[in-house]
């Protein structure tokens, strides 16, 4: 008989999702898994609807990256019209593609994830959170909190809004730019590039801190999947799909992005609403892949910024030989070379006076019947794909998410997690937080802008073999 | 004059849950100099931008109750163990003094009676009624300093813990 060890809900991360530990009669931990257990179902009820509405419909998927699905809607829209877009238009897409890694990611680290790394895995519940750090790390805070800001102000001086802005559409974007927002917006950038710097100073030493409980962050080779440009740079918005390999071999090169679905399955599990994509040319089992910051340093040959690039070259020499990071607690690391990249060029893009261009948008009707956009969100490479009639009524979509696509990462994170500091006899907050932190080095975005009801407690118990609770826990 | 934020937030696909967006966006259509945002959650960052305003007011669906309930926030109540990154009112208040060293001097919780919360853009008849109850309310209090406006919020307290405007409707 198999003893379950639930761990429910996952707490700083975007949704609601539970852990559950399996031990085998010795105490020894035999599995571990990561159930989504909410289910959305935006793929089916945006059947029937206008293609024209969809970056407006999808970017409701999320209140944290909804500009990530906008953008990556209105390629999608793009692809359907069969046609390019305004030079100025693209540039304001990428501008606010980078906002949106900004905000995201300033949010994961600062406020998510850093009250376990400066407070302590071990410290007191009650305090390891956003007002606990407020106590010691004012300052750090602080500015965590106004690069998040910078981030969302992009957003909203962009598309009017702050979230589920309808301003990228296919074909475009509906409005242009100005020189009033774009001095709004260069003003921050000394600020909010002092912070990224600072940021890594602040990890690098929390590197050395951790140094003996880094290695169990879901430390195994995968694959590694992303967008990189024409010449193997960093890549947010175009480019074409990289695989690279735990040697560092890259596998697979230039895929057209539109053909996804040639590269990438899904599987789904009995357990989990969330599937399981994994990479066709090899099999289910040996087809895992993960996306994201840790993936797009690990393809990428370059980053276009010198202060980015230079913090790579030192990700890289940590890596060593193979020059691929396959630790997942690097996947901080590289969220933070991400966001000195992302405020370095949108200095670039704001000083490129083409984003003051008055053609946004280009018109066509509906020429193709089925249409991909792809796109790095945050978390990693998101697809939409749309099949429609010929008069622009979605008929079938499909999405491909990061955080699905790094499920089974994910779940191999937690079991490793679970086998180091479960010994099944006895339960400490520290050891579950410990296992929550490997799911928080992902990022997950599970849905957030559905509003839940109440708050659902933590109540953990070990049962032995003989089904007597040995341990029990509640926070 | 006052300077007034105006947060109503909730979310709009889950029928009367989108009610303080709602609220919100109302008063940004009869009183456009004011500042207001329409948001699903709470988050961070609106604690920088909190601390340049006089009076802050948070607008929010509520069940359980039958009329608007009106409070005024101190920053010890209301706050939680954040879990996730959505905050409440009473988080923003506390990040707001603690960070940023400036609060508003009056900040309010408005909470709008909700009852149906289903996969709609709809709101229940009553929910939209007391959001229009609200926005008259609200326009009282606008030339008022934000003093003024905790007098007339206090004025009508039903008991110390919680203060309250009951509905003129019904």
């Amino acid at each position: 008989m198999s003893n379950v060890i639930t761990i429910e809900p996952v707490t700083r991360i975007e949704g609601h999702a539970k852990i559950t530990i399996q031990l085998d009669e010795k105490g020894e931990v035999r599995d571990a898994r990561f159930h989504v257990n909410e289910f959305r179902g935006f793929e089916k009820f945006c059947e029937g609807r206008l293609m024209w509405e969809m970056p407006g419909i999808t970017s409701r998927i999320c209140g944290i990256c909804p500009a990530s699905h906008l953008v990556t809607s209105a390629k999608a829209g793009d692809d359907i019209l069969a046609i390019g877009i305004p030079e100025t238009a693209e540039k304001l897409r990428r501008l606010m593609t980078l906002g949106q890694w900004v905000q995201s990611h300033a949010l994961s680290f600062f406020h998510l994830s850093s009250p376990d790394f400066l407070l302590g895995f071990d410290s007191e519940p009650a305090k390891r959170n956003v007002f606990g750090l407020m106590e010691e790390h004012k300052d750090f805070i602080r500015r965590g909190i106004r690069l998040r800001k910078f981030g969302q102000e992009i957003i909203e001086l962009l598309g009017g809004r702050r979230i589920h802005t309808p301003w990228a559409v296919a074909g475009g974007v509906r409005e242009p730019f100005d020189e009033e927002r774009k001095a709004r917006l260069l003003a921050w950038i000394p600020e909010a590039k002092e912070t990224a710097r600072m940021a890594l100073d602040v990890l690098k030493k929390i590197h050395e801190q951790y140094a003996h409980d880094i290695p169990n962050y879901g430390n195994f080779r995968s694959l590694y999947v992303g967008l990189v440009s024409d010449d193997g740079g960093l890549e947010y918005y175009g480019g074409a799909l990289r695989v690279r390999d735990g040697d560092g071999n890259t596998i697979a090169d230039k895929i057209d992005p539109r053909k996804y679905y040639e590269h990438f399955g899904e599987r789904s599990e009995s357990w989990s609403y969330l599937k399981f994509p994994y990479y066709k040319k090899l099999d289910y089992s040996r087809g895992m892949y993960r996306v994201g910051p840790l993936a797009r340093i690990n393809i990428c040959d370059y980053i276009e910024t010198p202060l980015a690039e230079a913090e790579r070259r030192i990700f890289k020499a940590i890596a060593g030989d193979v020059e691929v990071m396959n630790n997942s607690f690097y996947y901080h690391y590289a969220r933070l070379i991400e966001i000195l990249f992302a405020v370095e060029k949108i200095e670039m893009l704001l000083n490129d006076p083409i984003i003051l261009g008055e053609n946004v948008r280009a018109k066509a009707m509906i020429n193709k019947r089925e249409g991909v956009g792809v796109c790095e969100a945050p978390r990693g490479v998101l697809f939409h794909h749309y099949w429609v009639d010929s008069d622009g009524v979605i008929k079938k979509v499909n999405m491909l998410i990061a955080t699905a696509q790094n499920n089974l990462a994910r779940n191999r994170t937690v079991r490793q997690l679970a086998i180091q500091y479960l010994d099944g006899k006895k339960l400490t907050d520290g050891m579950l937080n410990r296992i929550e932190a490997g799911i928080r080095c992902y990022d997950p975005c599970l849905s957030c802008s559905t509003h839940a009801v109440g708050q659902m407690p933590l109540h953990v118990q070990l049962v032995d073999a003989a089904n007597n609770v040995v341990d029990e826990f509640t926070r | 004059m006052t300077r007034t934020l105006v947060i109503g937030f909730g979310n709009t696909l889950r029928g009367d849950d989108g009610a303080g967006q709602l609220a919100a966006a109302r008063i940004a259509e009869l009183h456009p100099d004011l500042t207001c945002f329409s948001l699903v959650e709470l988050t961070p960052e609106l604690a920088d931008t909190m601390s340049v305003y006089d009076r802050v007011v948070f607008i929010d669906a509520s069940v359980g109750i039958e009329t608007l309930r009106w409070h005024v926030l101190r920053p010890s109540v209301e706050r939680t163990q954040p879990r996730s990154h959505a905050l409440t009112p009473g988080d923003l208040l506390q990040l707001t003094i603690e960070l940023f060293n400036s609060a508003p001097q009056q900040v309010e919780l408005v909470e709008i009676p909700a009852s149906q919360f289903g996969f709609c853009e709809e709101m229940s008849i009553h929910t939209r009624s007391m959001i229009e109850n609200f926005v008259g309310l609200f326009g009282e209090t606008m030339d008022l300093h934000a003093g003024d406006v905790a007098y007339l919020v206090s004025a009508h307290v039903s008991d110390s813990s919680q203060s309250v405007i009951p509905s003129t409707a019904n």
